[in-house]
């Protein structure tokens, strides 16, 4: 599915003394085949752009068969049918009591299909981790992370050709996060979804996404697939440990490959010392 | 010396045990972290008073009970997920904060330019708080509580959302202040700066430590899911290969010792 950004210009408060360009004369196609994570300063605005929930302040978003203009009319179920927007902001995005209720909501919103509908449930939920106890429980009384499964769960449950995840990843512990990759890569690489990630965790990000763009003061400043290693990202977002830690052993004459993968780089300085 | 201590901690909820004869302390000046798979945001709310447990809190010394909770309550201040603030602007909402300070005033107004320069808060002083980013919000929310100068700072899940130069902006400043952070995660690189480590696990305290020598109990932090701090692990793994025989939380550290 195609989403472009064509000269998307953003401004907040707009014509008020504390006017900020948030995104300034941007030119983007999310490109299907890739993992593309967002980083920089521009928080969820890309995801609220991408769905029709905020609007640009010039030029357009193309999303699919819609484009979104600055105050055109636009169908926004139909954008968001196709687009899951797994947000941070947990209170907001909630809209029933009940987990089993707030699954049916989306999926009746989306999807339809009375018969398929409770079996869809029971399937989002094991997808996410929960099991079926968690039907009926209050979604108030939920942990953060397990809220968050239950939003992510919402959106599976009607089943997008696009997934937007806002920070999803913060509050899970290093295995969850790790499940977590497994199950996006497989829903990218399996079930051709689109993935775009919203975050700033580049940690996260290796050997998961595969393209990263930033985006700092408004302007695009940086869009690479072998980003890795490229000090050019670097000069805007802070470098995983292992890449931080292979840079410095390398500054010092030591000859260590360019590693992503603890073990891989273990041996390897096994191997440099012994 | 301030402290908060919780002794015997029991919580359930609809039957279900969260909380299970739990103990922990943390004493003014030395940070603790806390990490676990469940109940973690349960003794927030314990401390709190906003949920009845088994067990005795005391906050420097002093009982918890339904009369003195709210007087104790100055004390600490809790930073978590939850974005909402009471007032519409920043500056609304940092003067609120101030107005909590009892220090002199010429100490509030050193205070006060120090944190809005550290945290780079003049930029959005003017803002609708409904207009800031999330990590801006988070910021401002712990700068609204360092300026209401508590003795405990207790983060739940917010250190991990900070690049490492705003997190060590937040420790330094803490110390210098003798703000004592108590850090609530599920990163254990955010632990780093602090100096004591709970693990909690099924309501439990399964096992507790001085940083760094609790992570060599490493096994059982990668069976509850947690990956040890990356120079950590470095050292422990290369401990394996007989390269070093001690746990470094440096990079330069480590490289002298390994490549000796």
């Amino acid at each position: 599915m195609e989403i472009r950004f064509d000269s998307v210009s953003y401004l907040q408060n707009k014509g008020l003394d504390n006017e900020r360009l948030l995104l300034d004369n941007i030119n983007y196609t999310f490109n299907m085949e890739d993992i593309t994570m967002i980083c920089g300063s521009v928080d969820a605005i890309i995801g609220k752009l991408i769905v029709g929930s905020k609007r640009v302040s010039k030029g357009s978003v193309t999303v699919g068969d819609n484009t979104i203009k600055s105050n055109n009319a636009i169908d926004k179920c139909a954008i968001r049918k196709d687009i899951g927007f797994v947000g941070h902001t947990m209170n907001k995005n909630v809209k029933m009591k009940y987990v089993y209720d707030e699954l049916k909501y989306y999926y009746d919103k989306f999807k339809g299909i009375v018969e398929l509908r409770d079996d869809r449930i029971k399937e989002a939920l094991l997808i996410v981790g929960l099991n079926n106890d968690y039907l009926y429980r209050l979604v108030d009384d939920l942990s953060y992370t397990e809220r968050k499964r239950v939003n992510l769960a919402a959106i599976l449950v009607y089943n997008p050709k696009v997934i937007i995840l806002d920070n999803f990843e913060k509050g899970f512990n290093d295995k969850e996060k790790k499940e977590f990759k497994k199950l996006f890569s497989n829903l990218h690489e399996k079930y051709h979804k689109q993935i775009i990630v919203i975050s700033n965790d580049l940690e996260f990000a290796l050997n998961f996404v595969d393209k990263v763009i930033v985006i700092n003061k408004g302007k695009m400043v940086y869009e690479g697939n072998d980003w890795a290693y490229d000090d050019k990202l670097y000069k805007y977002m802070e470098m995983p440990d292992i890449v931080e830690f292979v840079k410095y052993i390398r500054s010092l004459g030591r000859d260590i490959l360019p590693y992503t993968d603890n073990k891989e780089l273990l041996k390897a300085i096994y191997r440099d010392v012994a | 010396m301030k402290s908060i201590v919780l002794n015997d901690i029991s919580y359930k909820k609809d039957k279900v045990t969260i909380l299970n004869n739990l103990s922990l302390e943390v004493r003014e000046g030395h940070p603790i972290s806390i990490i676990g798979d469940s109940g973690k945001t349960t003794i927030i709310r314990i401390i709190e008073h906003k949920l009845a447990s088994e067990g005795e809190i005391k906050i420097n010394g002093i009982p918890v009970n339904d009369d003195n909770f709210r007087l104790l309550s100055k004390y600490y201040k809790v930073v978590d997920k939850d974005i909402k603030f009471k007032r519409k602007k920043v500056k609304e909402e940092i003067l609120h904060s101030l107005s909590k300070n009892v220090d002199e005033i010429k100490t509030k107004k050193e205070m006060l330019g120090t944190l809005l320069n550290k945290f780079d808060i003049f930029p959005i002083m003017n803002l609708e708080i409904e207009r800031l980013g999330r990590i801006e919000s988070y910021i401002l929310k712990i700068v609204c509580a360092l300026i209401e100068k508590p003795a405990f700072l207790i983060l739940d899940n917010i250190l991990e959302e900070f690049n490492k130069n705003t997190r060590n902006k937040i420790f330094k400043y803490c110390k210098k202040n003798r703000i004592t952070i108590v850090n609530i995660t599920s990163n254990l690189e955010t632990s780093l700066d602090t100096e004591y480590l709970y693990c909690l696990y099924k309501g439990k305290v399964i096992l507790e430590g001085n940083i760094p020598e609790v992570f060599k109990e490493e096994r059982i932090f990668k069976r509850l899911g947690y990956n040890l701090p990356f120079i950590v692990d470095m050292s422990i793994q290369l401990g394996y290969y007989e390269l070093t025989d001690k746990i470094y939380l440096d990079k330069d550290g480590l490289v002298r010792d390994v490549w000796k």
